[in-house]
């Protein structure tokens, strides 16, 4: 097999419903290369959620295997996984997911605080264009910002994959771009592999990878030759 | 209510079970706990008063001093509200078990005759057979179960006998020895607190119950009865009491009089007895001087005997030695003596032969004495018949003599004729011649020649002869013839002159015979006249001659003897000499060894006599003592009639019985405890019960606002929440009313069922209670619901749509402190700005687990503050170990007891004392107060250490003022500088300045000195309570100087002070019990409490704690990072708990407190470390089981939107 950065070779997710067996990854495979900006689309209810889910490290699989930089994550103990969020995974939620109580700064350094070796906190604020507004509070920053704070704290903890689950779900349009912008440029200028889960299909022009996830299987993988900048993207 | 909105409401519930549960739990918790409590003491009391109605227990006993006799009895059954009365008997009684022990036995009278019976009346104090039956004998006895009554001991079967030691038994009881028939429990002894008891170890160690009869007594000891209507109130409770003194009242009404009749009876009797005594006294008095006279003089006579001994066995030893000498002479002197002795022996036979003749001259002439006596008599026999012949004859002869005179005339002339006649013849024939002639012849014949014979003279001359004879025959013839003329003639003139010489003689014969006789007569009667006399003495003479004659013949018999006796021995001298040689050394040496045994025996005798001294020494001073003994009895008594008093009624209520005081008392206590601390349990529980339904209300507000934009009404969204809180508080309430009404009466009735032996407990529905609790707790609930419903459901539906705006991170004051909040981890400052964040929830932890503190520290204080009086009051104030109680004062006096005081072997030291019960009354209530005098104030601090409870400093008695205990300054108010006025017993009042305020516990005391208290009150304090200290504190020590001292008459009373702390801390087991109960129910409150907060925590911050793990926080790192928060709010609970707890510790104390008790103010450090620890414990075990919850939380929850 190929080396790829990310592999999902296989990967099967069930869940019991009552007396059904619902397989929300039926046979999942796909990979993904180092330093990608990777969209996997899907509408809802596709499985793409688990699909974040197992390569996230939240969830397991229950077939096939995962891996990321050659290791088997789908193998890997519950503390395992803990380390394999803590260390390997930058997650982008919906909503954001801020500590209420936390300064943006404070956000960011919780993430921080716990890994190997973290990026400077302040820096990711700055890099995202926050470095105003470190010691605000999140109920005093608007959504975009917030996104930003939780993509400062993604970042902050170095990590070798970006996730990012509908970030711009919570958002307005214009803010939406502002966000993916920053993920696109992120993964530029860092190399950082980035994988944006969406259900906006408009946004598979910005990726340099598209995998679209229907019905729990990934029904096709292709790459975008010629990304266009996210500015340039309608929908 | 429609379908699918119950639905929602059950989806609801099963959703948020947890939290369902937690409030469901709080307030079974809450209700339970306050419902139980409340109930217990109800519940308590209603079991005791039915077990108490069920074996009729009295309602009030009647003792008299001098007992009661038969007429006081039917006078108190005449009192108006009498019911059943049973007149009884006991005694205090040291019994022998067949085990070997004497135990302090109680022996009660049992109404035999009526036990039997289907309905028995008079049959009080019953008691339930546990084993065995009841006895139907005299002899038989059932005994009281339970091990502190000697029941370990004594089995069925056993035979107990009441032991000799005891005082006059026979006085008491009619028989000794009782067979066990049975093991009962009576209502009377159901504590295991034991009786004191008037004999041996101070307390009771054993209960029988006999027949009435068993007892000799003549008065009864005690009248129980029972008051009509008592049994259908609660003795419990005040309208009990108010009917039972009403009647307890109008019997002492009547005692008076009765006392007086019973003293003169038993004064008439006790004379009589006196009397009795005084003259067996005497008797014995004498009998004893009679013996003791008799014993001296058998003692003199042995004395005398000894001496006499002594001086026979001098003697036998100067015999010996005497004998020795002469044996040795007789050994030498031996043949000598025989010769001696023949001569004497001669000697002898020659006087015998003397003798002899001599008797025989004397016989001689005795012979010749009695013929001359006898021929003396004839004589003067023959006088006498001569006189008597004489007589006659004399007077016929002087009769006849004129006839014979006058016929001698005739006669004289007839003879001249015939002489005439004859002349003539004879002259004429030569007469004469012839004759003449013829005689020569004859005697010439007659002269025979010469011869001898004729015949020789024939044979030698025949011629001659022949011639002669021829001569003769010759002249004869002639003269014949011659004759033969004459003759007639002759004849004739014979004849004549015969006739007339017969006249003339007969004359003369007649008057010579009767001049004879008359001469005879009279010389005849002369010698009878001397004669007689002659003849007596001759008579006489004879008589002593004869007597002379024996006993010379008896001489010589007896000399014959001695002297053949003498020949015989002189014969057998020799060998017999040396035989008596023999004999004698024998004899001496038998004498010897006689001797020597009779020198065995005198020492014997001695050695007796001797004992025999040192016995009487002994008897007589035994028989003094015992005089002495009795005269001292005798005195006694004298003395006990005079001072026998009028005696006295006591009318005891049940208040009196050890056992039931002693559950009284408990149940009193343990309904002040449960007064208070359930309600704040019960408010601790309520709180978190509110926040828990006011955050439940909050969380849900976009539900609310979904219902809301539904178009379901106000009322139908609040009802689900109604419904929630009620069905979740309703159903912890049944829950709790159910436990909790059954469980703690329970537990508690358990508790102290190891303390009295009660039967079953009811435990009531207390509707009230019930009520009040359930009511109460579904109340908060609701209000709360409805309280955040209302705040909620103002809001307009599209804002409760939204997310409810974050509430906004603050600063907080400790970031402002920029060098420590620098240094703080990351993760802390997460916390300390969390803690301040959600003040609410801030507020609603602290004040949850807060109160769950307070209340372990609440409970673990009173343990503290009960349990440690005893000690303090036992050990730190009053630290004398034994408290004499004396008859009076002059006992102090007592010889036995001061020996006993101040031998320092059992007793170390002792202190006297005056101690009177003050009452006093502040503020409208009545407070009693002992004054304590101490007879020497200087002692004091050795019995009673005075010290300040706050930093123990010691306090000195002053003789110008008083000392008083705290308690007595907390309820006066007074202070040290402040004056008092104190009543004594006889209500006289005194001034006094307070000088000190010292620790006290129990009871509650005003120090004096004696001084003080002569001058304020004018009368002398009586020093009749001795505090000591002993030597030996062992249970044995006790027992023994217990019953040394309850020997002596002047004690009355004994107390050590271990038996008092044994006795309450047996007391405390129980209300730690209770304790434990509060604690445990403490504990669980703050479990569910915490539980609950940490629940709503974590539910609250679900999404949070799910966005931490995606960061990759570890399981540990993400309870830390939740419990860091509930840690620092449990500790900051924890202490605002620790000081919350002071204060409602002490508010518990004065709450429960009673006026003749001061519980301990403070609490032991170790509680609170206790209180502080079981809550933070459970803190931990609350997270420990909220760790699985935070580990289930899925990150899934992470993706979701906020609500």
């Amino acid at each position: 097999m190929e080396e790829h950065f990310i592999t999902f070779d296989n990967v099967c997710k069930f869940y019991q419903m009552g007396q059904n067996r619902i397989a929300a990854a039926d046979h999942i495979s796909f990979y993904v290369d180092k330093g990608e900006f990777c969209v996997i689309v899907g509408p809802s209810g596709a499985g793409k959620t688990t699909v974040l889910n197992m390569l996230g490290g939240m969830d397991t699989c229950d077939e096939g295997r995962i891996l990321l930089d050659g290791d088997l994550v789908s193998e890997y103990s519950q503390k395992q996984l803990t380390a394999y969020r803590r260390h390997d995974v930058g997650f982008v939620f919906q909503f954001y997911n801020l500590v209420q109580n936390l300064t943006a700064l404070e956000n960011v350094e919780l993430a921080s605080e716990i890994c190997r070796d973290p990026l400077p906190a302040g820096e990711m604020l700055r890099q995202v264009g926050l470095a105003q507004r470190m010691d605000n509070f999140p109920a005093q920053l608007s959504g975009g910002e917030q996104q930003r704070v939780s993509i400062a704290r993604a970042l902050a903890k170095n990590p070798k994959l970006l996730l990012c689950d509908e970030p711009t779900g919570a958002l307005d349009y214009n803010t939406g771009k502002q966000v993916l912008a920053l993920l696109q440029d992120t993964c530029r200028s860092t190399g950082r592999t980035v994988i944006v889960i969406t259900h906006n299909s408009a946004l598979t022009a910005m990726a340099d990878r598209v995998i679209r996830i229907k019905s729990g299987k990934a029904i096709s993988n292709q790459v975008n030759a010629h990304p266009i900048p996210v500015e340039e993207i309608e929908w | 209510m429609n379908k699918s909105y119950r639905k929602n409401v059950f989806r609801t519930i099963r959703g948020t079970m947890s939290r369902f549960l937690a409030i469901f739990a709080i307030v079974a918790l809450g209700v339970g706990f306050l419902a139980g409590l409340l109930s217990t003491t109800p519940d308590m009391r209603y079991s005791g008063d039915r077990y108490f109605d069920d074996t009729r227990l009295f309602d009030i006993r009647t003792l008299g001093t001098l007992a009661l006799s038969k007429g006081d009895v039917e006078a108190i059954r005449a009192v108006e509200g009498v019911d059943e009365v049973m007149p009884a008997y006991s005694a205090d009684m040291l019994v022998n078990t067949p085990g070997g022990d004497t135990l302090v036995t109680r022996i009660h009278s049992l109404p035999l005759d009526e036990i039997e019976e289907q309905e028995p009346q008079g049959w009080l104090n019953r008691f339930q057979v546990v084993e065995g039956r009841v006895p139907v004998k005299e002899n038989e006895c059932v005994i009281e179960a339970g091990s502190q009554y000697g029941g370990a001991s004594v089995k069925i079967g056993d035979l107990l006998t009441v032991s000799d030691e005891n005082k006059d038994p026979d006085a008491t009881l009619a028989r000794r020895e009782f067979k066990v028939v049975g093991v009962v429990e009576s209502s009377y002894y159901f504590s295991i607190e034991r009786e004191p008891a008037s004999v041996g170890s101070g307390t009771i160690g054993l209960i029988m119950y006999v027949g009435g009869d068993s007892f000799a007594l003549d008065a009864y000891t005690d009248v129980y009865l029972t008051v009509q209507g008592a049994a259908g109130l609660n003795c419990l409770a005040a309208e009990y009491e108010d009917l039972v003194s009403a009647v307890a009242d109008r019997i002492e009404e009547i005692s008076g009089a009765r006392s007086a009749i019973r003293y003169r009876e038993v004064k008439a009797e006790a004379e009589e007895k006196l009397a009795d005594a005084r003259a067996e006294y005497e008797d014995a008095q004498a009998e004893t001087d009679e013996k003791l006279a008799d014993a001296e003089r058998q003692l003199a006579d042995g004395r005398a005997e000894v001496e006499s001994g002594e001086a026979r066995l001098r003697d036998a030893k100067a015999q010996i030695s005497s004998g020795e000498k002469e044996l040795a002479q007789n050994r030498e002197t031996l043949p000598g003596t025989l010769t001696d002795k023949q001569q004497e022996l001669a000697a002898g036979q020659a006087a015998l032969i003397d003798a002899k003749a001599q008797l025989e001259e004397n016989e001689a002439l005795l012979a010749e004495k009695q013929q001359q006596l006898a021929s003396a008599k004839a004589q003067l026999e023959t006088a006498k018949q001569l006189v008597s012949t004489l007589e006659p004859v004399l007077a016929q002869a002087e009769a006849q003599l004129p006839v014979l005179e006058a016929a001698i005339p005739p006669l004289q002339q007839t003879a001249q004729q015939a002489q005439a006649s004859y002349d003539a013849a004879v002259s004429s024939t030569d007469h004469n011649a012839k004759k003449a002639a013829y005689e020569q012849a004859e005697a010439v014949l007659a002269a025979n020649g010469g011869h001898a014979s004729y015949e020789e003279w024939e044979a030698a001359d025949p011629a001659a002869a022949q011639a002669a004879k021829a001569g003769r025959d010759a002249a004869k013839a002639e003269f014949d013839a011659a004759d033969a003329v004459v003759a007639p003639l002759k004849t004739a003139l014979d004849t004549a002159n015969a006739q007339l010489d017969a006249a003339q003689r007969a004359y003369e014969t007649a008057s010579q015979s009767a001049a004879a006789a008359r001469g005879q007569l009279e010389d005849a009667k002369e010698q009878i006249a001397v004669g007689e006399p002659q003849i007596a003495e001759g008579e006489r003479q004879i008589a002593e001659g004869q007597q002379k004659l024996a006993e010379a013949r008896r001489q010589i018999t007896e000399a014959e003897k001695q002297i053949a006796s003498g020949q015989t021995a002189l014969s057998l001298a020799p060998g017999l000499a040396q035989l008596q040689l023999d004999l004698a050394q024998y004899k001496l040496d038998s004498a010897r060894a006689e001797v020597s045994s009779g020198e065995a025996q005198l020492s014997d005798a001695r050695e007796q006599l001797e004992q025999g001294e040192k016995e009487y020494r002994t008897q007589k001073a035994d028989a003094e003592r015992q005089l002495a003994d009795a005269r001292q009895q005798l005195d006694d008594a004298q003395k006990q009639i005079d001072e026998l008093e009028e005696p006295e009624w006591y009318v005891l209520t049940r208040d009196a019985n050890v056992s039931y005081a002693s559950f009284k008392a408990n149940v009193e206590k343990v309904e002040a405890v449960a007064k208070v601390f359930p309600i704040f349990f019960f408010l601790v529980a309520a709180l978190v019960v509110l926040t828990t339904m006011t955050r439940m209300v909050e969380e849900e507000r976009l539900q609310i606002g979904t219902m809301k934009a539904l178009g379901y009404g106000r009322g139908a969204i609040m009802m689900k929440y109604v419904w929630y809180a009620l069905i979740a508080s309703a159903a912890g309430s049944a829950a709790g009313l159910l436990v909790g009404l059954n469980l703690l009466p329970t537990v508690i009735w358990n508790a102290y069922t190891m303390m009295y032996r009660l039967p079953k407990l009811y435990c009531l529905f207390n509707v009230p209670f019930a009520v009040f609790s359930s009511g109460t707790a579904i109340f908060c609930t609701l209000a709360a619901t409805l309280n955040a419903c209302w705040t909620t459901l103002h809001e307009c539906p599209a804002s409760l749509m939204l997310p409810r705006a974050p509430k906004a991170g603050k600063r907080i004051l400790l970031e402002r402190i920029g060098f420590v909040w620098k240094r703080m981890k990351f993760t802390y400052k997460v916390t300390a700005r969390n803690l301040f964040r959600y003040k609410k929830r801030f507020f609603m932890t602290v004040i949850g687990i807060s109160g769950c503190t307070a209340l372990l520290v609440t409970g673990f204080g009173l343990h503290d503050s009960i349990s440690d009086i005893v000690n303090r009051q036992f050990g730190k104030i009053f630290t004398y170990n034994l408290s004499i109680t004396l008859k009076s004062e002059e006992d102090l006096q007592d010889d036995a007891l001061r020996k006993l005081l101040n031998d320092g072997d059992e007793i170390t030291a002792f202190m006297a004392a005056h101690q009177e019960k003050s009452s006093n009354t502040y503020d409208g209530d009545t407070f009693n107060t002992y004054l304590y005098v101490p007879q020497d104030p200087e002692l004091l601090p050795q019995f009673v250490d005075l010290h300040t409870r706050r930093g123990g400093h010691p306090v000195q008695l002053q003789p110008d003022g008083i000392v008083i205990t705290e308690k007595m300054s907390e309820r006066t108010g007074k202070d040290v500088g402040d004056t008092i006025e104190l009543e004594n017993s006889d209500h006289k009042t005194g001034t006094f300045t307070i000088t000190g305020v010292v620790e006290n516990y129990v009871e509650n005391y005003v120090y004096l000195t004696g001084e003080l208290y002569e001058q304020q009150f004018g009368r002398h304090p009586d020093y009749k309570l001795v505090a000591a200290h002993t030597a030996d504190t062992s249970q044995q020590g006790r027992d023994a100087l217990s019953a040394k001292l309850f020997e002596l008459d002047c004690v009355s009373g004994v107390s050590f002070t271990d038996d008092l702390k044994a006795s309450f801390s047996n007391m405390m087991q129980k209300i730690d019990t209770i304790v434990v109960v509060l604690i445990v129910c403490a504990g669980l409150l703050a479990f569910v409490v915490l539980y609950n907060l940490t629940n709503i925590n974590i539910t609250e911050r679900e999404k949070e704690i799910a966005t931490i793990k995606v960061l990759g926080f570890f399981d540990k790192e993400v309870s830390a990072y939740v419990y860091r928060e509930s840690a620092v709010l449990s500790l900051i609970g924890t202490l605002a708990g620790l000081v919350l707890g002071v204060f409602l510790h002490m508010f518990v104390i004065y709450t429960v407190e009673v006026d003749a008790v001061m519980f301990g103010r403070s609490i032991q450090p170790q509680s609170y470390l206790f209180a502080a620890l079981l809550t933070l414990l459970f803190s931990l075990l609350v997270n420990l089981v909220m760790h699985r919850k935070l580990k289930k939380i899925s990150m899934v929850e992470s993706m979701k939107a906020p609500e």
